[in-house]
């Protein structure tokens, strides 16, 4: 070991690479992260004076229904997001794999939504539910759509339907990449041996692909459990508190009504959450695909 | 996390940008700068034209104008690195509220220019102040009503605006009759429900009850229920989708004539007026009881100036409230923003506003109940609740009952003591 650190001399240009982002991680990322984390036990407003409070914000997270509220939520959003952007992702990526016309046109169709803020495409999709929809559907007389749906108790679903859209873009290029990972040697084989096409995807195509799966039903519950800007954009959390995620409520309560500790508590319980949502995931979706390799 | 990290983020990138600003700008300038904040992003122009003719009067003194959009989070953070500006323009709410609590503001109520306010007006400030001190004096201020649209009201034959409750529901009656939607609620901008709640509030709830209330003495489920029975009443002539239409919709469809009447502040005239110039709008007191002698204007204050007390140039920063409080200046102020004037002797001349200007003169007012309510309590998500419940159909007396206990346990678990 001692002599491998001398014979073979590390270059200082890896660690120049490395070393400055980590510091600024270090002192953007993890110290303010910290602080929360030590103000969470404190009663700080978010100025002037504070003391310890010991575990009373989380106690009184409990205790406060807007909060809970909030989590139930935010859970069933995730859900719901999660299976409609994989599904439909990984529906797209498998039809634009296929040797379709137009393809890397529609490739980059498909993809442009990403490349959009969240905030803009929530302002764009707030004028559409509340001035084009009822329009539309005073022109074809279906009373359906006279209202717009972010004013009534489905407010959730038109920020479910923002959000697939947007969220679409980014599942269909990982699943695409896997896709192309995949030898066609082994399509060739499997249609020599007359395998159909419901087959064909359950028992080769989705097997290969399974670590792109696993990347990506990560990446869409780590980001739908703390879904903050579309809200922010279209509902502000409202009707009521109807579409008030985790994050919306941290903000709307933490920065305005001065529950900064409290929230504080609050975003900590969320990043407890999410790693544990996220690790247990890893662990179930790591074992799944050694059992198919 | 992630957001409030970031949140905190970009608090400490702004904090150390602040300071190699501030180190610039003190090395370079001998004159004296004052760094003026505005919570209001819409009156710029006015302070911006005002500035200039002080500077030139004043030729040693700069004043330096920051009204960033999201004043709040932006003067919090100020209170948080502990250094706040000069002079801050705040509306008497929250805001205000905050900064004075954290007990950085300059005692203001020896000052001349503080004698030329309206007491009623002083009364609102010390009100919501810690040890109700003044420690910022009232400059311009606005007021609720009902905004109606003349030329409709006129097309359905009403020909006098009502003073009592039964006359304005026998008029929207009347303005539905003749197929005009009587009233256009914004109800998408979840802010506007209290434009109805506050006045319904303030001529029906004695002012004393909020202090009730917040030793919990009282609850809104006992009180209330008048008030939220007035306010289903009213959603009942609003337009169709009225839990689904925006503010800025809401006051095109009132410019475009689509609705008769708005229930919401003075500002909303000016901005239908962009929309159409020759629209004949004015503004009628909220009749919210049958006597017509217990309605009051609501009104409240849009802007009030206070002084940092660790200010190192308090002597310009008080030339130049002085300034903006004479007579003349607070006119012009009026004019442009639409707004009334909290200084005696100052009247709003504007014909859009004659149905109303009266009561704001002499006083006859009374402020908003949810500037006393306490720091993280929505009354307007409680409120937005009440409108989808009724759009699904829910019975009155069982959506009142629902609103109020949702109420009574929103307030309760923002009004923590320790």
């Amino acid at each position: 070991m001692k002599s491998r650190k001398k014979g073979k001399k590390i270059p200082l240009t890896y660690y120049m690479m490395v070393v400055p982002i980590g510091i600024l991680f270090f002192i953007f990322h993890t110290v303010p992260f910290l602080r929360g984390v030590f103000y969470s036990f404190t009663n700080w407003t978010g100025y002037g004076s504070w003391k310890f409070v010991g575990l009373k914000n989380y106690l009184y997270m409990f205790g406060n229904s807007n909060i809970t509220d909030a989590y139930w939520f935010t859970f069933k959003f995730a859900l719901f997001a999660t299976i409609l952007v994989n599904a439909i992702a990984l529906a797209i990526a498998i039809g634009l794999n296929s040797n379709i016309k137009f393809q890397s046109l529609l490739k980059a169709v498909y993809f442009v939504p990403y490349m959009l803020g969240s905030l803009i495409v929530g302002f764009v999709f707030k004028f559409i539910f509340s001035n084009l929809i009822p329009q539309f559907g005073h022109l074809i007389h279906l009373p359906i759509l006279y209202n717009n749906i972010l004013g009534t108790t489905h407010a959730w679903i038109g920020i479910l339907i923002v959000t697939i859209w947007q969220g679409l873009a980014f599942n269909t290029l990982i699943y695409l990449a896997g896709l192309q990972s995949v030898d066609p040697e082994i399509y060739e084989a499997a249609a020599l041996d007359g395998v159909g096409p419901w087959q064909k995807f359950r028992d080769i195509t989705f097997p290969l692909i399974a670590p792109f799966f696993t990347i990506n039903l990560v990446l869409s519950v780590k980001g739908y459990l703390m879904v903050f800007d579309q809200i922010m954009a279209m509902t502000n959390g409202g009707p009521g508190n109807s579409t008030t995620s985790i994050s919306v409520e941290i903000y709307t309560q933490g920065f305005q009504g001065s529950q900064f500790a409290i929230q504080s508590a609050n975003a900590v319980v969320l990043f407890i959450v999410v790693l544990v949502i996220s690790l247990i995931q890893l662990r179930i979706l790591n074992k799944r695909e050694e059992k198919l390799s | 996390m992630k957001k409030s990290t970031k949140l905190l983020v970009g608090l400490a990138s702004m904090l150390s940008l602040s300071l190699l600003l501030s180190g610039c700008g003190s090395s370079s300038s001998k004159s004296t700068t004052i760094q003026f904040f505005s919570t209001k992003t819409e009156n710029a122009s006015t302070y911006k034209q005002l500035i200039s003719q002080f500077e030139k009067k004043n030729p040693n003194i700069k004043v330096q104008l920051s009204s960033p959009s999201n004043a709040g989070t932006v003067l919090k953070s100020d209170l948080a690195k502990n250094s706040i500006p000069d002079v801050m323009a705040v509306g008497g709410d929250v805001n205000y509220q905050q900064v004075q609590k954290a007990g950085v503001l300059e005692d203001l109520s020896g000052e001349s220019f503080t004698k030329t306010t309206m007491p009623e007006y002083q009364k609102m400030i010390t009100s919501i102040s810690k040890g109700n001190k003044l420690d910022a004096v009232p400059y311009a201020t606005n007021a609720s009503g009902i905004v109606y649209n003349k030329t409709l009201f006129a097309k359905a034959g009403i020909t006098k605006t009502p003073t009592t409750w039964n006359e304005l529901i026998t008029d929207a009656k009347t303005l539905k009759a003749h197929g005009i939607t009587p009233f256009e609620m914004p109800f998408q901008d979840s802010w506007t429900t209290m434009g109805v709640f506050n006045q319904l509030d303030s001529n029906m709830i004695s002012s004393s009850w909020i202090n009730k209330r917040l030793d919990n003495k009282t609850t809104f489920l006992s009180s209330h229920k008048g008030v939220m029975q007035k306010y289903l009443t009213l959603c009942k002539y609003a337009q169709s989708d009225y839990m689904g239409t925006s503010y800025n919709d809401g006051t095109k469809a009132l410019a475009e004539g689509k609705a008769a009447m708005m229930i919401n502040g003075n500002f909303v005239i000016p901005q239908a007026k962009q929309l159409k110039k020759n629209i004949k709008l004015d503004m009628f007191k909220m009749p919210v009881n049958n006597d017509s002698s217990k309605n009051k204007v609501t009104s409240g204050i849009d802007v009030a100036f206070a002084i940092s007390k660790k200010s190192k140039v308090q002597a310009a920063d008080k030339k130049f409230v002085k300034f903006l409080m004479s007579k003349k200046n607070s006119q012009l102020y009026n004019k442009q923003q639409f707004s009334f004037s909290a200084i005696k002797g100052v009247a709003q001349k504007d014909a859009s506003l004659e149905g109303i200007s009266s009561y704001l003169t002499s006083g006859n007012v009374v402020n908003y109940p949810d500037h006393y309510y306490p720091d993280g309590f929505d009354m307007t998500a409680v409120l937005t609740q009440t409108g989808v419940n009724q759009s699904k159909g829910m019975s009155d007396s069982k959506n009142i009952t629902a609103t109020l206990k949702k109420a009574d346990k929103a307030f309760d678990s923002a009004n923590v003591k320790d």
